[in-house]
C-alpha cells in the first residue's frame, strides 16, 4: 500500500520502535490511531502510541533511547515520551488512571503493520481507552467516531458499556453511535430501525391472511406504534391489532384505526 | 338519459355476509345498472366470492363487474368469475357488454387493469425480465380495454376498471405509491373511445372525482372513498367523439 510521505515517516518510526521493544523482550502492544489502522481504520497522522506495563515503562523508554530516540518531558504522569526526529512516540502505561495490565497485553493480537508483525491492542480495549479519555477538554468525537465506525464489528459493545461506567461523555458518544446506526443501543439490542419496522409491519398486515389490509399506515416513534387507516369491519380491526402486537412485542400499539362506513345517503351526480 | 350506479372494493368475507344487501334496496329507483369495480373479496377465495354472489344476486338491475387484485390473490379468479356469472352477474375482463336501458344502449367495457404510473412517473418495458413483464402487463391490459371499448355497439360507453386511469382520483394516497395504483395507458384507451364515464376502485384513500386529459369524467368508487353503498352517475346524451 502506498502511503503519503508523513504517514510513511510515522510508520518507519513505529516499525523501528516495535522491533526494538520486541528484541529487548519488553511486553507491549501497539495502541492509538495506528492500532486502529492495523484493524482497518484509515491511517493516523498524529503520533505513534504503544501501551506497556507501568513497571516496564522506564525500561521501554531506555530501549528507544538505545536506538537513537530522544526522550522528552511528558507533562502527564501516565505516559513517557520520546522523539524519533520529528515523530513523537508515546508509551502509555496508566491511561485515564487505569494501569495497563498483563491481561490487556494478553488480549492484544499479533497483526501485520506495514509488513511487520506486532501485538496490536484489542479493539474493545482500544475503544475503551479512547472513551475513558473523554472529558471537558477532550470531547471532539470526530476521531473516535472514525475508529468506532471502522472497528464496530470487532468491538464488544456490551463490555464497552459496562466498563465506561456512568461517564456522561461516554454516554453521549454511545448515544451518538446509536443514533447514527453504528451500533444498536443497549436494551434495544437487535431492534430494527423504526423505518424498517414500520415497513415490515405494513407488509405483514397486507400479506397475513388474517388481515390482508393494504391501507394501514404504521408510524413508529420510540416504543410507540401508531396504526391508522380504514379497515373493513370491527373484527378486522381487532385482528390488525393482534397481528401488530404479535409482530412487535414490547411496543405499545396505538389504535387509530377506523372502520369503513357505507351508510352515507345516496345522491345522484349529473354528468354532462 | 342513463344512470349508472357503481361501487368497488367491497372486500367481502364471511363477516360481511348480510351487511351489504340491505343497502341495495333502493337500487331500482336509483340506476339502470350497477357496476362493481373489483376487489370484491378480501383474499380472493371462492368462499368469499360466494358471499359476494349472495349479496349481489337477483338485483333489480343488471350487475357488471371486473375483478380486482385481491380477487386474484388465491389464484382462484376464474372460479370466482364463474361463480358470479352463475348468479347472473356479468364479469368482464377485456370484454364489453351492452345493457339495454330505457335511455338507450349502455355499453360497458372492463378490465382489471394494472399498475404502471402516470406520464413522466411510470415504469417502462426496459431492463430486467421482471420489469418488462410488469410494464407489459399494464400495456396489454390497456390494449384489451381499448379493443373492448371499440367493439361496443352502444349509444353511451362507460369504462370499468379496478386500477385507476388518472392521478386525480388518487389524491389522498401517498404520492410515492401512485405508480402502483394505476396506469395512464388506461386513460389513453378511454379517451380514444370517447367514453362518457370511467369508474375505478383500488385507491381506498383517494378521492372520488377526476377527469382524463381528454375530458372524460373519472370516478373512484372504492367503498372507503364513497362512504355510501354506491355512487350514482347520470349520463346525459353526449356527443363526444373519439379523439382518434
Ligand atoms: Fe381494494
Ligand atoms: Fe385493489
Amino acid at each position: 500500500m502506498e502511503h503519503e510521505p508523513h504517514v510513511k515517516e510515522l510508520l518507519t518510526t513505529l516499525k523501528r520502535a516495535a522491533s526494538a521493544l520486541k528484541a529487548h523482550e519488553v511486553p507491549f502492544a501497539l495502541s492509538g490511531g495506528f492500532a486502529a489502522f492495523a484493524r482497518g481504520a484509515p491511517p493516523s497522522r498524529k503520533d505513534v502510541d504503544f501501551v506497556v506495563l507501568p513497571e516496564d515503562a522506564e525500561r521501554a523508554l531506555r530501549v528507544l533511547i538505545g536506538i537513537g530516540f530522544t526522550p522528552a518531558d511528558a507533562p502527564e504522569d501516565w505516559l513517557l515520551k520520546a522523539y524519533d526526529g520529528e515523530v513523537e512516540v508515546d508509551l502509555l502505561h496508566t491511561p485515564a488512571n487505569v494501569p495497563i495490565t498483563p491481561a490487556t497485553l494478553a488480549r492484544a493480537t499479533p497483526l501485520e503493520v506495514d509488513s511487520v508483525r506486532m501485538p496490536v491492542m484489542d479493539a474493545t480495549d482500544l475503544v475503551l481507552l479512547r472513551m475513558r479519555a473523554f472529558g471537558e477538554h477532550e470531547c471532539d468525537f470526530s476521531g473516535p467516531l472514525l475508529i468506532a465506525r471502522a472497528l464496530r464489528e470487532q468491538v464488544d459493545w456490551d463490555r464497552v458499556r459496562a466498563e465506561v461506567g456512568d461517564s456522561p461523555y461516554a454516554a453521549a458518544f454511545l448515544g451518538l453511535l446509536t443514533r447514527l446506526g453504528v451500533i444498536s443501543g443497549g436494551e434495544q439490542e437487535g431492534r430494527v430501525p423504526p423505518q424498517y419496522l414500520a415497513g415490515r409491519l405494513q407488509r405483514t398486515l397486507a400479506e397475513d391472511p388474517r388481515t390482508a389490509e393494504q391501507e394501514i399506515r404504521v408510524r413508529v416513534v420510540g416504543d410507540d406504534v401508531y396504526l391508522s387507516g380504514q379497515v373493513s369491519c370491527p373484527r378486522r380491526r381487532g385482528r390488525v391489532l393482534d397481528v401488530a402486537r404479535e409482530q412487535l412485542p414490547g411496543y405499545r400499539i396505538h389504535d387509530e384505526l377506523s372502520v369503513v362506513r357505507f351508510d352515507g345517503p345516496i345522491r345522484e351526480e349529473r354528468l354532462t | 338519459m342513463i344512470t349508472v350506479a357503481a361501487v368497488g372494493d367491497v372486500h367481502m368475507d364471511q363477516e360481511m355476509r348480510g351487511r351489504y344487501r340491505p343497502r341495495l334496496g333502493g337500487l331500482a329507483g336509483d340506476a339502470d345498472v350497477l357496476l362493481l369495480a373489483g376487489d370484491l373479496t378480501k383474499h380472493g377465495t371462492v368462499e368469499e366470492a360466494q358471499v359476494v354472489a349472495d349479496e349481489f344476486r337477483d338485483l333489480p338491475v343488471p350487475v357488471v363487474a371486473v375483478l380486482g387484485n385481491h380477487d386474484y390473490h388465491s389464484d382462484a379468479h376464474e372460479e370466482i368469475a364463474a361463480l358470479l356469472r352463475a348468479v347472473g352477474i356479468t364479469v368482464v375482463e377485456g370484454e364489453g357488454t351492452v345493457v339495454a336501458c330505457p335511455g338507450g344502449r349502455l355499453g360497458v367495457a372492463g378490465v382489471k387493469g394494472f399498475a404502471l404510473g402516470f406520464p413522466g412517473q411510470c415504469a417502462s418495458e426496459f431492463g430486467e425480465p421482471e420489469m418488462k413483464c410488469f410494464a407489459r402487463s399494464s400495456r396489454e391490459a390497456a390494449e384489451r380495454l381499448g379493443a373492448a371499448l371499440a367493439s361496443l355497439d352502444a349509444d353511451t360507453v362507460v369504462a370499468l376498471t379496478h386500477y385507476a386511469p388518472v392521478r386525480d382520483t388518487l389524491a389522498g394516497e401517498p404520492v410515492e405509491i401512485f405508480p402502483f395504483l394505476g396506469s395512464y395507458l388506461l386513460a389513453e384507451a378511454i379517451d380514444a373511445a370517447g367514453a362518457a364515464l370511467a369508474v375505478h376502485g383500488h385507491a381506498h384513500r383517494g378521492t372520488e372525482v377526476g377527469m382524463t386529459a381528454g375530458g372524460v369524467p373519472v370516478r373512484n368508487v372504492a367503498l372507503p372513498v364513497l362512504g355510501r353503498p354506491y355512487g350514482v352517475y347520470r349520463l346525459d346524451e353526449r356527443t363526444t367523439q373519439p379523439t382518434r
